[in-house]
């Protein structure tokens, strides 16, 4: 099926980028958010999630939620925005160094309206994180 | 003319190379992206620029610019800035750590202005069967100077190249 000017046109690409950053204790940072409207269709197509390193490099630091790693990234809608609640819609985590990606062939697609928002978190209460992201989430306006 | 389907645009995707302005101290650097692909994706680079700001030495004295000073460059072909695309980077010194691609690849600023990448050839990154990533770093290549620069850029991914 060959795709329209129209179709062409109404499919936007929409960029995730964090460049390295420290992330303090208890801290996040928004990344990206897009609101979205009736009609329109929002897909978390593929993120890439790297945990440069930890200051001080702690093997076991204290940890806000214990399942999400020392860092994590989420992907949040809902009245409660800005504060990483711990229940994002996705997420990656990050136990150490190293690099996470989402899966581009298994994205998730959102039509609720509402904001969205993807939030980098140190999920620690004693270290600084220095993460990267990039990634790309694709707005479809029809 | 050729035409594209729906599969083939949904399979591709314009990905962010941003890096706002920012300060580099001397003999510093830090990743503006990273990308981490297998087969069969496939990564097309075409377009970056970076543009330095200002260039402030360290210790000299009051008025001094770039051109009034000899910096101490860590890399002698690199300029007083550059920008480049390293495989499987985990964040320690990237000084003598090979790039991908070739010269054209590199972007190296060696006064105050704007570079850019050549567009005419892009480099063309595919997936292999071991997930490896490729990080954009901007690097300060000297040992006395603060740099202010910011990199623009864009990466395009084929989720299926093969």
């Amino acid at each position: 099926m060959i795709i329209t000017e129209e179709q062409y046109q109404n499919c936007l690409n929409i960029p995730i980028s964090l460049p390295e950053t420290i992330v303090g204790p208890h801290d996040s940072i928004v990344v990206a958010a897009v609101q979205l409207l009736l009609g329109q269709k929002l897909r978390f197509r593929w993120a890439n999630f790297q945990y440069v390193r930890g200051e001080p490099d702690l093997a076991a630091p204290s940890l806000v939620c214990s399942n999400f790693g020392k860092a994590y990234l989420g992907l949040y809608s809902g009245n409660r925005l800005h504060i990483p609640s711990g229940m994002p819609l996705s997420f990656l985590k990050a136990d150490a160094v190293g690099i996470r990606s989402t899966n581009p062939f298994a994205y998730k697609d959102f039509s609720n309206p509402g904001t969205y928002e993807i939030l980098a978190v140190n999920n620690t209460a004693n270290m600084n994180v220095h993460l990267v992201v990039s990634g790309c989430l694709q707005l479809f306006l029809k | 003319m050729s035409y594209i389907t729906q599969k083939e645009l949904d399979d591709r995707m314009d990905l962010p190379i941003a890096l706002p302005v920012t300060e580099l101290k001397p003999n510093s650097w830090l990743i503006a992206s990273v990308y981490q692909i297998q087969q069969p994706m496939q990564l097309t680079f075409r377009f970056l620029q970076l543009q330095l700001l200002s260039v402030e030495v360290t210790g000299g004295q009051a008025g001094d610019t770039e051109t009034e000073f000899s910096s101490d460059l860590l890399d002698q072909a690199k300029g007083l800035v550059y920008a480049a695309i390293l495989p499987d980077y985990s964040g320690q010194s990237p000084y003598g750590l090979a790039s991908i691609g070739t010269l054209n690849d590199i972007i190296i600023a060696d006064k105050v202005g704007i570079f850019s990448r050549a567009t005419e050839n892009p480099l063309i990154v595919k997936g292999t069967n071991i997930p490896k990533h490729y990080s954009v770093i901007l690097v300060n290549n000297t040992s006395n100077t603060i740099a202010k620069a910011l990199l623009n850029g864009q990466m395009r991914l084929d989720l299926n190249a093969s």
